[in-house]
């Protein structure tokens, strides 16, 4: 397990009183890890080779049960040979021992019920309470629901009614649970949302996961900016001319049209994604490492993001669409020629935009994000352009020479890159020269952890820092839904469409050529 | 001196052959003679080899015996300390820390010129003739420093922080009256400091020390520790097989490793009014190398070792000899 960014207040208490605690690693408490939804794709990918990963490393407890949730009959040997076998062909170390395999085997358990029924939690209960007393797991539960977003509020409903959460009551247990985004669809559904999940829980209890904020690359931006002060001097608007964030995949939408038809890329990727990545990137120094000050200074970001007037919107926010084209030599089809995707479909699988942080850092500088689908390839990254030195000495005659430029790459190739102007041996000219810093290189493949497995184990802890808090999302939709509405209002036209395999449509390239600036080659 | 020289000479044409730039996060000199280079120690090195990318030395006292060990190292062969900071500088990666393991007896350390280029020291007490004589040595030694040995432990530390999260546990540790650590072989150093650690986390002060057995006192009650020795594990010389804590008032708990799979213990828990089924932990012996590198990069001594190699120094050194 990394170095904790943060330490809640209930990890400090259980310290005190356990004295053998003090100075090693934290370890989660004895726990049942429900999840509902477990025969899904992300449960056999991610969760269970995640929670496999993290059992052979000792960060669960020996006191510690996951119950898969599902409508589908199965035997118990049924669930354990499907889950073994998605973790030995996903785990991230393999070979997987049969020591170990068998050992998580033995902790894993199923327990048929249509989640929809309320019956079902009754005796879900009744199940796990028995586990209780077989494994010594202490009543402690956290709820994964991965699941569909509008059955999220039933599941919690259900939950509450069958005591499986609820609010603390000031004995040891804790109960909890992780959603996964959207968190709503609107600023409306975000805050229906939030009020139910309110009723049951407290927002300590909430973990919003956004398997971004598990990634190494995104947790060491802080440590980068806050712990090295060569780059916190000048991280603001006296130095950094502007800031591009791209987050690009080249695949298409496979099999979630029926997700992407209703959400599109600005809900999927923008609201989201995207805004972590902001808000981290331009937050001030928190006042301490407790998950609470993290997020007080990602919310003030999103309080300070200018909102569009309707010129501008029209001007720097650009939505497309891909159509065929060429992804890695090969013929890929048209979003509205995918399956289940409306043939007249206006979702976006693009959205470019120029927005400005109105705050004592940052006025003044320009933050370009450009984020879609069927991209030429995946990356993710976040790059600082410095402003230009004058044009004298060595730039005289040199008026467009290149910015210094502070690149993060997210993913894929973690890492970070500086790329500087350097002399050309045995000539005068100035040439950009890259300076890079790759974490395979140093750390090595296998000592990067998942996502999952760091935020699971978060959950576990107690420690929130790496999950969006409620007046994250909020804010976040509030900026962003005045320019759903605008978009929805008017229909894609031709010059919305971008080939798979390109950048884009033009649009978002004339969008920062109108600055004077251009994308990043990526 | 000329002798050193050719060697500096063999040695910068060696670096310039590999003068490809690789990443470099620390040096660390590993210091031994040659029979004492064995498979643990090279694991070690290998470890944290393949944890972090390092420029490792090997510091070999005595004439040129190529060694077979598997590792991307440079031997540094010299007959004379005083020669070693001239060998030696040349080959360290300027701007990084340097870590030196020690493999010999702590006793002997000195590297006249370089006291300011090393980092932090790494010991293996296990060299030691006696673990208090080692204690009170490095109560006063002036660098930061670290034990092979301590981190031997580190599993078991991990295991207790884990299980004693219940106030029923704690209870019966707490009131324990006797608790036995078994270990292989004939060197009790790991469960010395593994009893020595539990004595300064739970505020139990000595009463007495006699060979093998340790008393306490801790609110008025007396507790005994019982180091024995168990030959039935696969495991190597020293590792600790099994601990048994037993309250008269509360029950027991029993953590015993297997002695065929040492990487998978057992967990049995009897209190007064129930029993919990036995359970498995898995001591992941992947996560020594870690350990033991993610101490070698913090530029402090850690605390409980300080601590309790305080505690020890205290112990009587005749009890302790081997």
């Amino acid at each position: 397990m990394g170095q904790p960014l943060g330490i809640d207040k209930e990890f400090q208490h259980h310290r005190i009183t356990n004295p053998f605690e003090e100075g090693l690693l934290r370890k989660p408490k004895p726990a049942i890890l429900t999840i509902f939804g477990a025969t899904g794709d992300l449960a056999h990918k991610k969760l269970f080779p995640a929670l496999y990963m993290m059992m052979r490393q000792n960060q669960l407890s020996t006191n510690f049960a996951i119950v898969g949730i599902g409508r589908r009959d199965k035997t118990l040997q049924e669930f354990r040979e499907e889950m073994c076998a998605s973790v030995r062909k996903y785990a991230r170390i393999k070979p997987v021992d049969d020591t170990s395999i068998q050992s998580f085997s033995e902790r894993l358990f199923y327990f048929k019920t249509d989640i929809q029924d309320p019956k079902g939690y009754e005796a879900l209960s009744n199940f796990l309470k028995e586990l209780d007393i077989k494994l010594g797991t202490q009543g402690n539960r956290l709820h994964y629901l991965s699941v569909q977003p509008e059955i999220v509020t039933t599941i919690v409903e259900n939950l509450a009614k069958s005591n499986l959460i609820y609010k603390p009551n000031g004995d040891d247990r804790f109960s909890r649970v992780i959603i996964e985004k959207p968190f709503g669809h609107d600023l409306n559904s975000a805050k229906e949302l939030q009020n139910t999940l309110r009723q049951y829980l407290e927002e300590d209890q909430i973990y919003r996961i956004d398997h971004y904020l598990g990634k190494e690359t995104v947790q060491n931006l802080l440590v980068f900016r806050f712990a090295n002060i060569l780059f916190e001097s000048i991280w603001n608007n006296r130095y950094i001319d502007h800031v591009q964030i791209t987050v690009a995949e080249d695949i298409g939408i496979g099999s979630r049209a029926g997700f992407y038809e209703k959400e599109g890329l600005f809900r999927d990727i923008m609201q989201n994604h995207f805004i972590q990545l902001l808000c981290l990137m331009a937050m001030e120094p928190p006042a301490n490492l407790i998950s609470n000050s993290i997020r007080d200074e990602k919310v003030k970001v999103l309080q300070c993001l200018r909102q569009f007037s309707k010129e501008d919107m029209e001007k720097y926010v650009v939505r497309g669409q891909y159509t065929e084209g060429l992804i890695k030599g090969e013929r890929v089809a048209s979003y509205r020629n995918e399956l289940n995707v409306d043939k007249h479909s206006d979702t976006a699988t693009f959205g470019a935009m120029r927005l400005f942080i109105d705050n004592m850092r940052w006025s003044g500088v320009p933050f370009y994000a450009r984020a879609g689908k069927r991209l030429p390839k995946r990356c993710t990254e976040i790059s600082l352009f410095f402003k230009k030195m004058p044009e004298i000495l060595f730039f005289k005659d040199m008026p467009h020479h290149p910015h210094n430029v502070l690149s993060f790459r997210i993913q894929p190739e973690e890492g970070i890159h500086v790329l500087f102007n350097c002399k050309v041996p045995g000539q005068s000219t100035i040439q950009s020269v890259k300076m890079n810093f790759e974490y395979t290189n140093y750390f090595g493949d296998n000592n990067i952890p998942e996502a999952y497995e760091r935020l699971i184990s978060d959950s576990l802890l107690g420690d929130s820092t790496l999950f969006a808090r409620c007046d994250e999302s909020i804010n976040s939709w509030e900026f962003f839904e005045p320019i759903l509405e605008h978009m929805e209002k008017i229909p894609l036209s031709q010059e919305n469409f971008y080939a798979s395999g390109s950048w884009g449509p033009k649009a978002a390239d004339e969008m920062i050529q109108r600055d004077q600036r251009a994308w990043k080659n990526l | 001196m000329n002798h050193s020289l050719t060697i500096l000479q063999e040695l910068m044409e060696k670096v310039k052959k590999e003068s490809r730039q690789h990443p470099c996060l620390f040096n660390f000199i590993l210091y031994a003679k040659k029979e004492h280079i064995d498979s643990y120690l090279t694991s070690v090195v290998k470890r944290i080899s393949n944890e972090y990318p390092c420029n490792i030395l090997l510091l070999q006292e005595g004439d040129r015996e190529e060694i077979m060990v598997d590792l991307p190292i440079f031997s540094i062969y010299f007959s004379n300390k005083e020669e070693l900071p001239l060998l030696l500088f040349p080959l360290l990666k300027s701007d990084l820390p340097t870590y030196l393991l020690f493999a010999e007896d702590p006793a002997e350390f000195s590297l006249p010129g370089m006291e300011n280029y090393i980092t932090k020291v790494i010991f293996d007490s296990s060299r030691a003739p006696d673990l208090s004589s080692f204690a009170k040595r490095m109560i006063d030694f002036p660098y930061p420093f670290a034990d092979l040995a301590w981190n031997r432990i580190e599993q078991w530390q991990q295991l207790f922080a884990e299980q004693f999260n219940r106030k029923d546990k704690l209870n019966l540790m707490s009131r324990a009256s006797s608790v036995s650590i078994f270990y292989k072989g004939i060197c009790p150093i790991q469960a010395l400091y593994l009893q020595a650690w539990m004595a300064f986390k739970l505020g139990w002060k000595i009463a007495s020390f006699e060979k093998d057995v340790i008393r306490y006192l801790h609110q008025g009650e007396e507790i005994i520790v019982q180091l024995i020795a168990d030959e039935t594990s696969v495991l190597s010389h020293g590792r600790i097989t099994a601990v048994h804590i037993e309250s008269k008032t509360d029950g027991q708990m029993r953590f015993i490793r297997d002695p065929q799979k040492p990487h998978v213990a057992t967990i049995e828990q009897m209190f007064l009014n129930y029993c919990e089924m036995p359970s498995i932990y898995f001591f992941d012996e992947e996560r020594f190398g870690r350990s033991l590198s993610m101490e070698v990069c913090k530029n402090f001594t850690n605390k409980s070792l300080y601590h309790t190699l305080t505690e020890i120094a205290n112990y009587p050194q005749e009890a302790l000899c081997r």
